[in-house]
């Protein structure tokens, strides 16, 4: 990449960085405003809820903001060690159900040869599977059963989450101006899938996407550990 | 009454701007893309569309465009949250009557589409 190629990415991502900030701020804003004007019982019921939901998504910004820059400038550091995927994403379907109020649930579709081990960080490897998981849920309707799969390639294991959103523009998925669109509003940073690719990448992974006819599949591919 | 057309895609967004012109007596109908709101701003009686820049599918822009070529008449207030005031100088460049950089005050935002209405 050269210099200008840089700087015009760090511009996009600067940008994009005051969105993700400034939109839900609005949100915060917004109803500080109206309710110190305005006596409305209605307006005093959704306001709380509203402003959470909008600080959920400024600290999601942050945190994701946090593994871009580190990862853009070399700081992002890892621990890997021997993890169980399966126990892994088994913990992180709890947590995100809860999370979204169950309002879908995941059917895990396991690698017939048993547990995938994968060599990994830990607290990075929880990150990348909540943020793909959440991602589905953000995507997909309620009610919807998001389908994960657990499997290995020779080299690889990997994790593959089907949604029932609508279609992506898979080339543009994992950039920071571009992907995101379809999480803001419902708890999602804005740059998830690109601190999601920081992630995987750092482990030497690759993230994918693609339509399938029923939504979205999302992907990433992580190390597997020695047998 | 005064009828706005809000077009953005973050729901809580639009409903901090439906109770903010609400309260200020006015009507509001709202499309969560530039699409939709492309469509009902053809069919609908509005005074005022207040459109976000940043949106997927047709962009504020692309929308503002749009709404130049089949109601030139129709005022528009473009809504921005980048970083810089340079996206509202362009959304004026692009044809917009006036812009507002996220956060806003809700009050401002009344302000504006009254005098934009008047």
């Amino acid at each position: 990449m050269s210099s200008r190629d840089g700087s015009a990415a760090g511009a996009e991502l600067i940008a994009h960085l005051g969105h993700e900030l400034r939109a839900p701020l609005a949100i915060v804003v917004g109803y500080a405003e109206l309710l110190q004007r305005r006596d409305d019982p209605e307006l005093r019921e959704e306001a709380p809820q509203r402003i959470l939901e909008a600080a959920e998504r400024l600290t999601a910004a942050i945190d994701d903001l946090l593994v871009v820059f580190a990862a853009e400038t070399g700081a992002l550091t890892f621990e890997p060690a021997q993890l169980s995927l399966d126990a892994l994403v088994d913990e992180s379907v709890d947590a995100v159900r809860a999370r979204n109020g169950f309002r879908c649930a995941f059917h895990v579709e396991r690698d017939e040869a048993g547990p995938v081990e994968v060599q990994a960080d830990e607290e990075h490897l929880r990150a990348i599977v909540i943020h793909l998981l959440e991602n589905a849920a953000r995507r997909s309707p309620d009610e919807s059963v998001v389908e994960v799969t657990l499997r290995r390639t020779p080299l690889f294991a990997e994790v593959v989450v089907a949604d029932l959103g609508s279609p992506v523009d898979v080339e543009a998925a994992f950039e920071p101006a571009r992907g995101s669109h379809s999480n803001r509003g419902a708890g999602g940073s804005g740059l998830e899938l690109y601190a999601l690719r920081c992630l995987v990448e750092l482990h030497g992974g690759r993230v994918h996407a693609a339509n399938n006819a029923a939504g979205a599949v999302f992907s990433a591919t992580l190390p597997l550990a020695a047998p | 009454m005064t009828h706005v057309l809000v077009i953005d895609d973050d729901p809580s967004m639009r409903r901090v701007i439906r109770l903010a012109l609400e309260r200020d007596g006015a009507e509001v109908t709202e499309a969560e893309d530039g699409q939709q709101g492309l469509e009902l701003a053809r069919g609908g009686d509005f005074a005022l569309v207040v459109l976000d820049w940043n949106m997927p599918g047709p962009a504020g822009p692309e929308v503002l465009d749009e709404l130049r070529r089949g109601r030139p008449e129709l005022p528009v207030l473009m809504l921005t949250a980048e970083l810089t005031a340079r996206d509202g100088g362009l959304a004026l460049a692009f044809g917009a009557d006036a812009f507002l950089a996220k956060p806003f005050s809700p009050a401002e935002l009344a302000r504006i589409v009254r005098s934009l209405v008047r």
